[in-house]
C-alpha cells in the first residue's frame, strides 16, 4: 500500500503541470456546471410555478383619473374591493415603507394572495393571523420579529423564507421576492395598522365574475373615472417564455458544453493512465499483482479528485455561495468516478497480455 | 521446467493465428538454451509463455513437476518475482527513476519484507557486480545503451531467479560490454545454478554461454540439439541458413565457382578433429588436389568446431574414395 501510494505520487509529480491544469479544468467545469445547473433547476421551478398560475385569470383594473383619497365616493369602491377580497375574488399587494432597512421592500398582502402565489405551501396561515415571509436576501431568520404599522406598531413574526422561484403579480408585472418582506394579514388588521393609500391601485381581481365586474364598474363610475382591465396573462406568458424557454435553453446548452469539457478532462486522465501502462506492465513483469496496479491507479485518480473537492469547497466557497453542489454529492461523485475511471482504464490492460504494453517503445 | 504441448494462438480479424504450436521442451538447472528463428516465428511469444507473461491457449507448464498453468494471478506474480528474471532488448527501464529505483522494483514485490536500508544495500551490491554502482543514483534515461542494459540485467538478477529469460538482451551492446555481461551471466549460472533461456542471433553469445539451441519456425521447434551438433551438423534448412549466417558474421564467404572435374565440399570438424591435419593426410593418401576456399575454427563453450570449404580435383574414383575416407574419420561433410 505504501509503495503503491509512493508510486502514485510519482505518477502525479511526473505529470504535475498537466495534472494541475486538469484539476483547474475540473474545478471551473464544476463551477460552471453548478451555476448553469442551478439556473436550469430554477427555470424548471419557475415554469412549474407559472403553470400553477394558469388556472387564475388575474386581472388588474387600472383606475384612471381618480384620486380616491379625496373622493367622496371612495367608500363605495373600497366596499366593493373589500367584498371581493373577503370572498377571495381579489388580492392586494400594497407597498409600504420598510422601516427596518431601506434596501428592502415591504408589501402587505391581503385576500387570495397566499393561495394564488403558493405562500400557503410555506406556512399554513389562517385568515386572521398576521405573519411575515421574507425573500432570500433579507437578513432575517425564521422566528425573528419585526415591527410594522403606520397608525400603530405591531410585532410580526417571520414564519418562512420564500424560495427564489416564487414570483408574484402586482399592477402589470411579475415581481420576485429577493429583497422583499411580505406581511400577510387580513383587512381588519390592515385597517388598524395602515392608511388606505395605494390600496385600490394595488388590488387585483382574480377570476372576476361579470357581476363583480359590473359592481366595480358602477362604483368607479361614481368617482367619474374609468376602470381599465389589464390582464396579466399575456405578461405572465412572456415572462415564462423569457425565464424558462430562453433561460433554460441557454443554460442547458451551456451545461452541455461544460459536460463536454468535463468529458475531455476525463479522457485526459485516461490518456495519462494509458501512458503509465507501460510502467505498470513492467511492475507486473517483476512481480506486482493486478490488485496492486488497481490500487496504484485508484490512488493516482483519487490524488487528482481530492484536491478538486478541497479547492472547490474551501477556496472558492466565498465566490459561490448558494450554487454549490452539496458536499456529499461531490464526495460520492468523486468516489464513483475514481473507481469507474480505474476500472475503465485498466479493463483492457488486465484482459490483454501485459506484453502488448511493455513492448511499446518509449 | 517442462513445457508440454504448449500452444498459443490469437485472433486477428476473425482469423486464428498460431504463434506457438505444440512445443515440448525441458529446461535444466545450470543449462543455457538459445532460441533461434526468423523474425515473426514466435520466439518472443515462446519466451513470454515460459515466463508466465502470456497465457498458453493449450498445453502445460510444469515447474518441479507442478503444473503452474492453473495457478492464480497472485501465484503467477510470485513466480515472476522469485523464479524468473527478464531482460529485453529495449531494457524495459522506467524513465525518471534512478538505476537504484529500477533495480529495486522486484524487491518491493517480494514476499520477504526487507527494510529500505537493506534493499538499497542489496541493490548496490548487484549494481557493483554489473559495474554500475557509480551510476546508482543517476536517472536511467541519462545512461548509455550498454549501461541501461547492465541495469536491466541487475534488476533481472536481484531476486536470484532460477531462470533468466533474455529477449535479445545483449543485441544492443558493443562486443566488449557483451563479453562482460556474458561473463556475469556465466558466473550466475555456475554459482547459483541459473538456467538461461535467450533469444539471440549473436554468434559470440551462443558460443560463449549456450549448451543447446532450439530452432523455431512457424511457432514450432523444428530442431533442438546441442550447440556443437547444431553447428557441426544442422539438420533443417532453417538451421543451416542460420548457422551459415552466423559463420559469415565473422568471415567473408568466398564466391564459389564450380570447375569441371572437381567437387566443392564443406567440412565440419568437431572437438579434437578440429585440430588434426586432416587435409594433408587426405592429399597424401589419395591422388587428389585440394584447394582451400575458406575456413575457420569456432571455440564453443565446451569444445571447438572447425569449418572448411575445399575444392577437390582429380578422377571421380579418387574423389569418391577421399569422401568415403573423410566420413570414416568422423568428419561431417556436405557436397555443395
Amino acid at each position: 500500500m505504501v509503495h503503491q501510494f509512493t508510486f502514485s505520487i510519482r505518477d502525479i509529480t511526473r505529470k504535475k503541470y498537466t495534472i494541475i491544469l486538469l484539476i483547474f479544468q475540473f474545478i471551473f467545469s464544476f463551477i460552471y456546471l453548478s451555476i448553469t445547473g442551478s439556473q436550469v433547476i430554477n427555470s424548471i421551478k419557475i415554469k412549474n410555478y407559472f403553470d400553477k398560475l394558469d388556472k387564475y385569470n388575474i386581472t388588474y383594473y387600472r383606475f384612471s383619473s381618480i384620486d380616491l383619497n379625496s373622493n367622496e365616493y371612495k367608500n363605495d369602491v373600497y366596499s366593493v374591493l373589500f367584498d371581493a377580497i373577503e370572498q377571495n375574488y381579489a388580492y392586494s399587494a400594497i407597498p409600504k415603507d420598510p422601516e427596518i432597512n431601506s434596501q428592502y421592500k415591504l408589501i402587505v398582502v391581503l385576500g387570495a394572495f397566499n393561495e394564488i402565489f403558493d405562500l400557503n405551501s410555506l406556512y399554513k396561515n389562517n385568515d386572521t393571523e398576521t405573519v411575515c415571509y421574507i425573500g432570500k436576501n433579507v437578513d432575517l431568520e425564521i422566528g425573528d420579529s419585526i415591527l410594522i404599522g403606520e397608525r400603530k406598531k405591531m410585532p410580526v413574526e417571520v414564519v418562512a423564507k420564500i424560495p427564489s422561484e416564487f414570483k408574484y403579480a402586482v399592477s402589470n408585472r411579475m415581481c420576485d421576492y429577493e429583497n422583499t418582506i411580505v406581511v400577510s394579514t387580513n383587512l381588519k388588521t390592515y385597517d388598524e395598522l395602515y392608511y388606505m393609500i395605494l390600496f385600490a391601485e394595488s388590488t387585483m381581481l382574480v377570476n372576476p365574475s361579470q357581476e363583480l365586474l359590473t359592481e366595480c364598474q358602477l362604483a368607479v363610475e361614481k368617482c367619474n373615472a374609468d376602470l381599465l382591465p389589464v390582464s396579466l396573462m399575456q405578461y405572465k406568458n412572456n415572462m415564462r417564455s423569457f425565464l424558462f424557454e430562453d433561460g433554460f435553453i441557454a443554460a442547458f446548452l451551456f451545461a452541455i458544453v461544460v459536460i463536454f469539457v468535463l468529458i475531455s478532462s476525463l479522457i485526459n486522465i485516461l490518456q495519462i493512465i494509458e501512458i503509465n501502462k507501460r510502467e505498470y506492465s513492467i511492475h507486473i513483469l517483476y512481480g506486482a499483482t493486478v490488485k496492486k496496479i488497481y490500487l496504484r491507479t485508484f490512488l493516482f485518480v483519487t490524488s487528482i479528485t481530492v484536491p478538486i473537492i478541497i479547492i472547490y469547497y474551501f477556496i472558492l466557497d466565498e465566490f459561490l455561495s448558494g450554487v454549490q453542489i452539496p458536499m456529499y454529492v461531490m464526495i460520492l461523485f468523486m468516489c464513483i468516478s475514481s473507481v469507474l475511471l480505474t476500472f475503465v482504464s485498466l479493463r483492457e490492460f488486465i484482459n490483454n497480455d501485459i506484453y502488448e504494453y511493455y513492448k511499446r517503445s518509449e | 521446467m517442462q513445457l508440454i504441448d504448449l500452444t498459443n494462438s490469437y485472433k486477428n480479424n476473425n482469423d486464428e493465428l498460431i504463434a506457438v504450436k505444440n512445443v515440448n521442451l525441458d529446461l535444466y538447472k545450470r543449462q543455457s538454451i538459445s532460441i533461434m528463428g526468423p523474425s515473426g516465428c514466435g520466439k518472443s511469444t515462446f519466451l513470454n509463455l515460459i515466463g508466465l507473461i502470456q497465457k498458453p491457449t493449450s498445453g502445460n507448464i510444469l515447474i518441479n513437476s507442478v503444473n503452474v498453468n492453473d495457478y492464480t494471478i497472485k501465484q503467477k506474480a510470485y513466480l515472476r518475482n522469485k523464479f524468473f528474471g527478464y531482460v529485453a532488448q529495449n531494457y524495459l527501464l522506467i524513465d525518471g527513476y534512478t538505476a537504484m529505483e529500477n533495480v529495486e522494483i522486484p524487491l518491493l514485490y517480494s514476499n520477504q519484507k526487507i527494510c529500505k536500508k537493506d534493499r538499497r544495500k542489496k541493490v548496490m551490491s548487484i549494481l557493483e557486480s554489473v559495474e554500475m554502482s557509480n551510476k546508482a543514483y543517476d536517472d536511467v534515461k541519462e545512461l548509455s545503451g550498454g549501461q541501461q542494459q547492465r541495469v536491466a540485467i541487475a534488476r533481472a538478477l536481484i531476486n536470484n531467479p532460477k531462470i533468466l529469460l533474455s529477449d535479445e538482451g545483449t543485441s544492443a551492446l558493443d562486443p566488449k560490454t557483451t563479453k562482460s555481461i556474458l561473463n556475469l551471466l556465466a558466473k550466475a549460472r555456475n554459482e547459483f545454478g541459473l538456467t538461461i533461456v535467450l533469444i539471440t542471433h549473436q554468434m559470440e553469445v551462443i558460443k560463449d554461454i549456450c549448451d543447446r539451441v532450439a530452432i523455431i519456425e512457424n511457432g514450432e521447434i523444428i530442431e533442438l540439439n546441442t550447440v556443437e551438433e547444431i553447428f557441426a551438423n544442422p539438420q533443417t534448412k532453417t538451421a543451416k541458413a542460420f548457422i551459415s549466417n552466423l559463420k559469415t558474421n565473422s568471415q567473408e564467404e568466398i564466391n564459389i565457382e564450380r570447375k569441371p572435374g572437381s567437387k566443392i565440399i564443406r567440412l565440419s570438424f568437431l572437438g579434437e578433429n578440429a585440430k588434426q591435419p586432416i587435409v594433408s593426410k587426405m592429399i597424401k593418401k589419395f591422388n587428389v588436389d585440394v584447394n582451400i576456399l575458406s575456413g575457420n575454427i569456432n571455440e564453443l563453450m565446451s569444445t571447438s568446431i572447425g569449418n572448411l570449404i575445399i575444392e577437390i580435383s582429380g578422377s571421380d574414383i579418387e574423389i569418391e574414395k577421399s569422401i568415403e575416407w573423410l566420413k570414416k574419420e568422423n568428419i561431417r561433410l556436405e557436397v555443395i
